[in-house]
């Protein structure tokens, strides 16, 4: 498939550090992070903490390992680590508004619960991840997803053989799993 | 991984997994929005500003301007423990040279009393006056004369300079004793008149805890 040929290139040539592979990268998964990071933070901080990852993520590229899951699955998960730290700041800095200014309180940070941005990011990865499968895969799994339809249902509806429909979803849950791992955090490399 | 290593229960698993999630996704409308237009160049500049500040470690190390590679990173890592520690200890001296000299030749520009009150309780015996100084080498100085400051179990105390919008902050250093903290070069006193003294937990997080135990504003 011309367009896994293309995200499989890019990744190996991020980790390699070679010319334009961070302009490339950022095109694939600029949306995606910069989506995180506006839902969880807010408009005012969604550029800023969106720079910091791929920054971050340029300065440790040789710690991606495309063996354990997609470049965007780690990218998400450096992001998920920056929004955290975010987070954190404005409730401090909320506080010394507080102490200093009580009308100036501010509102922010309600929605960056490590919970609330870790389901987000598992949405948001699936949202992805669908645009990257073929059409045909894209809408084997969409009938299954959201008709609930069986196997056989699909093939009869979408006048495919069976084999042909049990090969695409194979194929497209391979590629939703691979870009859903949840990068463990243990060393703080993610950081 | 090929199809074959998706067992049928890790198929259904999945299939059930991410099924969950689409409808979940589709539910609260989720899609992907467009970055702000600038924001690639922001980012470009970051990594350029980043690879400046490595080439400029990779040539103190070497000597040798060979870092043409604008994506060459993380030469010469092994050094920089030894480098810093070198550099950490002529700071220490040119500080403690600088201080000598400051002690004798601030001129004072302005003077604020330092209070705890509505601040932390931690602080309550503490009290003090800040000096803004002109150092004679045209830099500013914060001039500390505090006494009754805490000695936190844990954590630490230290200085910061913050705005009066309090959006900005620029932290002084770790408060050790009475004396003069200089303000880093650009830093105009003027943007940044509150001083304030934190108790800082020793979690490595680099901003402002929140626990203030001495404050005042400089006119």
């Amino acid at each position: 498939m011309q367009h896994e040929v293309l995200v499989d290139e890019i990744e190996s040539r991020f980790q390699q550090g070679k010319e334009d592979s961070l302009r490339d990268t950022y095109d694939q998964y600029g949306s995606l992070i910069y989506t995180l990071c506006r839902k969880s933070l807010g408009l005012d901080q969604a550029s800023d903490v969106t720079q910091d990852v791929f920054l971050a993520a340029w300065v440790r590229r040789e710690q991606f390992d495309p063996q354990r899951g997609s470049l965007g699955a780690w990218l998400v998960g450096i992001a998920k680590n920056k929004i955290i730290d975010a987070a954190r700041r404005q409730g401090r800095q909320d506080r010394i508004v507080l102490a200093l200014e009580p009308e100036q309180a501010l509102s922010s940070g309600q929605s960056s619960s490590p919970k609330f941005v870790d389901r987000l990011a598992d949405r948001l990865l699936l949202v992805d991840a669908m645009k990257r499968l073929s059409p045909r895969a894209k809408n084997v799994l969409e009938l299954a997803f959201y008709e609930e339809l069986s196997q056989t249902e699909i093939a009869e509806r979408c006048d495919m053989p069976l084999g042909t429909v049990k090969s695409d979803m194979r194929r497209g849950l391979s590629q939703l799993r691979r870009h859903l791992v949840n990068y463990e955090d243990k060393a703080g490399l993610l950081k | 991984m090929s199809d074959n290593d998706l067992s049928q229960d890790s198929f259904e698993d999945d299939l059930a997994r991410f099924r969950e999630l689409a409808k979940s996704a589709a539910t609260k409308n989720h899609t992907l929005d467009e970055p702000p237009a600038d924001l690639w160049t922001r980012i470009e500049q970051a990594v350029a500003e980043n690879n400046i500040n490595d080439e400029q470690w990779d040539e103190s190390l070497s000597g040798v301007n060979d870092a043409k590679d604008v994506f060459a990173f993380s030469r010469a890592r092994k050094a920089l423990p030894a480098l810093i520690a070198i550099a950490a200890a002529l700071i220490l001296v040119v500080a403690g040279v600088l201080t000598l000299q400051w002690e004798v030749e601030d001129e004072i520009l302005s003077e604020v009393a330092l209070s705890n009150e509505g601040l932390d309780p931690a602080g309550g015996e503490s009290l003090g006056a800040a000096k803004l100084v002109k150092l004679d080498n045209g830099a500013y100085g914060i001039k500390l004369d505090l006494t009754g400051m805490p000695k936190p179990d844990k954590g630490y105390l230290e200085l910061w300079a913050i705005d009066t919008q309090v959006k900005g902050m620029v932290s002084l250093g770790p408060f050790e004793g009475n004396g003069v903290y200089r303000l880093p070069s650009g830093i105009d006193p003027k943007t940044f008149p509150i001083v304030d003294i934190s108790i800082e937990p020793p979690d490595g997080v680099p901003t402002h805890s929140g626990v203030s135990i001495l404050r005042g504003q400089l006119t």
